[in-house]
């Protein structure tokens, strides 16, 4: 396997009777490696995605392995070296088995090495007891797999998957997810996976690109991405959703940030200088009273009132106020019900230095 | 819940198969009727078999003399035996359709049965031809119990009135066809408007319109072909005689090639002169007999000796 | 009613004592209509297709014309074909008014933006995803046409059986184009009408027994094929 990037875009642009789709100054997918497309929908992912895959027209260079892809020949190349998952599973009218066979039959295989690829590929998803069904017979779930199988079954040198698992409910979802993650693992897939859900992001990621309204936003590694978000965009995005603006300066040796009514937090190294900083809801917990101190390591307690409770999931979201600013915290009903917090009550909110991420504020910058 | 792949694979072939089985039924039809009709007619179909006649002869007449059988059953097979080369193509039409069809040179000749409009149509020189071919009867047809008094007129006329007089209901074509036109005469004749509740126009054939006559019980006026070959399903009686304002006359007319070089004016000829001849003359008099018990025309060419 | 129960004896007697004429009229309107129908396909069906995958400009415009002639009454067509076939039309020339190429033809012109407003519905009823996804498998232009075509050939069937339903049974345009000249040119729909207008009602029920009888085993055969592929659809 090469060590360069398979395909390689620059400056890849779409543009639809004048109006710019999704522009990227550079994406590149490594062998082995997923490259994770995420953001809002309509950001324009599926877009930037087959603009990759040579499904539709870009003005910028992209090259597959190093030769460019510049004519329509070239993105039929391109199509036949890569493969794609979309997120409805687009079965043909006949079997399983013939669905899975298809790409390898475009690709010109004889049918005993079509035979064996295509129940190998089943196998890999866990569905050779399905090859002889027809589409109508398939839960959503199985639908995708083969769809998956299909993809697969062509050894394509990129897997190209759009929202593969928007249409999934959760269980099937988490079921696919694992099996999917033993497949690229095992296979060594190298992926463009686009996806508006953080979690699946974050679980199948190692290069991430942000897209919002057809810009990059952020591109880098998964930690660098998830870590260090570095616009209130890609921050509000990964979900913190409590965000502080102030000041960062030198305090007894530690970095704090001090906020405009003159609280002031610690936080991890920062420039000094203005800044926004964020925090993650998971990373908030919730107390009764003020520790007192050495009694915790969590070196931001601030006190206030819960101001609503909502669900997410499983987990409850609790809205804090104080003042002019506004914390969230993620906790499961059972804290909040050792706690005994209701709408009102006075509350402390409680989070790690470490916790807050710090975006340095731009000149220019518009609040 | 589970289909086995073996039963799902055998419906398929079922139904590509239940799909070839139309396909080939229908291709099976589709050359079946086109060599069918090729050999069942001879030189019928040649027009649509490549082969086309020398000559082609386009006859527009009104529908009550197609509808009569006379020119299919009579006239045609003896005019294909005296000129096999020429294919007559029989227009059936509204009578005032034919006589503009004549006038534009779409026809060759015509058979029609309105003295009025054929003598407007001759004076302005659309034909070069008219001859008397044969001749019959309208009739009055209603109710056997005859509420309107109509069987104890002796005219036409006279019996209109008596229908309008009585306020008996009184079913028209109102199509624009000779016997409408006809009809439409009589009531001129008579000095009465028909109108109101008990005057309604079908605007249909002769065979619907004596349908419906016959469901309401009214009166209508009606050729006797028609009415002949419906009769047994009928409760309408004939309540008029054979008198003068009823008669029925038909010409034969050779459109005028001079003003259409297209116009077969060869073939009109020899056609009307065969509509002429003694042959088809005696045959017409006996034109019905068989199956009516009573002939549907009277020759009428002798009026000019031939 | 005696007389609906006379007509259909003695529509039987035509149907199975082997009338000629009867079935010389039917075979007559199969072969007309059957042409027609074979024509008609084979433009409307790739025409069809071809404008519900292809994105060319004036599509738009195309795709409106081809609804709006679906919608055109056939007598109307009856009567262009009829003054352009006539003598002193511009295609007089050819002497195919009154024949049953004229027929052919009128019905070729009602049946072809049936066939191709139908079979255009069935491509735009496809989800585009799908074609993406064959693209994206590798199929080339035609591969990913042939695959289209096998995911809507039943609703294609259909177009076709629905036009030939149409054509089958209309009168107008055939009367005026065709003349209704007996032995030549009298179909099923204009024996019907001349039949019922003489009054000869029994074969009037004959013709019109023969011509339910087509149509129900049209749209009976469509059923099978369409149940049978939907259920593997």
């Amino acid at each position: 396997m090469p060590d360069g990037p398979i395909i390689s875009a620059r400056d890849l642009s779409v543009t639809l009777g004048g109006c710019t789709l999704v522009h990227a100054e550079a994406f590149d997918v490594l062998p082995g490696r997923t490259h994770v497309v995420m953001g809002p929908n309509g950001a324009g992912k599926s877009t930037l995605l087959r603009a990759v895959g040579g499904l539709i027209k870009a003005t910028g260079t992209l090259e597959l392995a190093g030769k460019p892809v510049c004519s329509g020949r070239d993105r039929a190349v391109l199509r036949r070296a890569t493969a794609s998952v979309f997120q409805k599973p687009y079965l043909l009218s006949t079997t399983v088995l013939g669905n899975v066979e298809i790409g390898l039959r475009l690709h010109g295989i004889g049918a005993r090495e079509r035979g064996r690829r295509a129940r190998a590929a089943l196998e890999l998803l866990g569905i050779e007891h399905l090859a002889d069904r027809r589409r109508d017979g398939l839960s959503g779930g199985e639908a995708q797999r083969v769809s998956i199988a299909r993809a697969l079954a062509v050894e394509p040198q990129v897997l190209f998957l759009d929202e593969p698992m928007a249409s999934l409910d959760p269980p099937t979802r988490r079921s696919l997810m694992t099996d999917l993650f033993d497949v690229f693992s095992q296979r060594s897939v190298s992926a463009v996976w686009v996806t508006h859900d953080r979690e699946e992001a974050a679980a199948v990621a190692d290069h991430v690109t942000f897209l919002t309204d057809g810009r990059v936003r952020q591109q880098g590694t998964a930690s660098e991405v998830f870590g260090r978000p570095q616009s209130e965009e890609v921050a509000g995005f990964l979900g913190m959703e409590t965000s502080f603006e102030g000041v960062i300066e030198a305090q007894d040796g530690a970095v704090c940030l001090v906020l405009v009514d003159g609280t002031t937090l610690v936080v991890g190294e920062a420039e000094p200088g203005p800044a926004l900083a964020f925090v993650f809801p998971e990373d908030v917990v919730l107390l009764r009273h003020l520790p007192e101190s050495g009694e915790t390591s969590l070196r931001n307690c601030l006190e206030g009132r819960v101001a609503g409770v909502r669900s997410s999931g499983r987990l409850r979201l609790v809205d804090i106020v104080r003042g002019d600013l506004r914390i969230v915290a993620m906790v499961t009903q059972a804290a909040l019900d050792d706690l005994q917090l209701g709408v009102g009550d006075a509350v402390v909110a409680g989070f790690k230095a470490s916790a807050v991420h710090v975006l340095p504020r731009h000149h220019g910058h518009a609040s | 819940m589970r289909q086995a792949g073996s039963t799902t694979g055998h419906s398929r072939w079922s139904a590509a198969a239940a799909a070839l089985i139309v396909v080939a039924l229908t291709l099976v039809m589709v050359l079946a009727a086109g060599c069918g009709s090729e050999a069942d007619e001879g030189g019928g179909e040649a027009a649509s078999g490549g082969q086309v006649k020398a000559d082609q002869l386009i006859l527009a007449t009104t529908t009550s003399v197609k509808d009569s059988g006379l020119m299919d059953d009579l006239v045609l097979p003896a005019f294909n035996e005296a000129q096999p080369q020429i294919e007559v193509k029989l227009i059936a039409v509204g009578s005032g359709e034919a006589m503009a069809m004549g006038e534009r040179g779409e026809a060759d000749v015509l058979v029609v049965h309105s003295p009025a409009a054929e003598e407007e149509f001759m004076a302005q020189d659309y034909g070069t031809l008219r001859l008397p071919v044969a001749r019959n009867y309208f009739a009055i047809v209603g109710p056997a119990d005859d509420p309107a008094g109509v069987g104890g007129t002796d005219s036409a006329t006279a019996a209109m009135k008596a229908i309008a007089d009585s306020e008996s209901l009184f079913v028209s074509r109102g199509d624009d066809s000779g016997t409408n036109t006809k009809e439409l005469g009589l009531w001129e004749a008579a000095g009465v408007e028909p109108s109101g509740d008990s005057y309604i126009e079908t605007g249909q054939g002769m065979g619907e319109t004596l349908r419906i006559t016959n469901e309401k019980q009214g009166y209508t006026l009606t050729d006797l072909g028609t009415y002949l070959s419906m009769k047994d399903d009928l409760d309408l009686v004939v309540l008029t005689k054979e008198s003068d304002d009823l008669a029925n006359y038909y010409s034969v007319i050779i459109v005028n090639q001079n003003l259409h070089p297209t116009v077969n004016a060869a073939g009109a000829e020899q056609f009307a002169d065969l509509l002429v001849s003694r042959q088809i003359q005696d045959a017409l008099a006996d034109y019905g007999r068989a199956e009516f018990g009573q002939p549907l025309f009277a020759p009428n060419a002798s009026a000019l000796g031939r | 009613m005696e007389l609906i129960l006379e007509g259909i004896v003695e529509a039987f007697r035509l149907l199975f004592g082997g009338d000629a004429d009867v079935y010389q009229i039917m075979l007559r309107s199969l072969w007309v209509s059957g042409l027609a129908l074979l024509v008609a396909s084979l433009i409307g069906l790739p025409l069809g297709v071809t404008l519900g995958l292809s994105e060319f400009r004036g599509r738009h415009l195309t795709v409106a014309t081809v609804n709006a002639g679906m919608g055109v009454p056939p007598v109307v067509v009856g009567l262009l074909v009829s003054l352009l076939l006539s003598r002193n039309g511009m295609f007089g020339f050819l002497r195919l008014l009154y024949t049953n190429w004229a027929m052919v033809v009128a019905q070729v012109l009602i049946a072809l933006p049936l066939v191709t407003g139908l079979s255009l519905a069935a491509v735009q009823q496809l989800d585009p995803g799908f074609r993406l996804q064959i693209v994206a498998l590798g199929a080339g232009r035609l591969q990913a046409f042939w695959l289209l075509l096998k995911e809507i050939w039943v609703t294609l069937l259909a177009a076709v059986m629905a036009a030939f339903g149409g054509i089958i049974s209309e009168v107008g345009a055939v009367m005026m184009v065709g003349g209704n000249i007996r032995g030549q040119t009298q179909v099923l729909t204009t024996g019907v009408v001349e039949e019922t207008r003489a009054g000869r009602f029994p074969t009037a029920i004959a013709l019109s027994i023969i011509l339910l009888l087509l149509v129900f085993a049209a749209s009976l055969a469509m059923t099978i094929v369409q149940q049978r592929g939907r259920r593997h659809a």
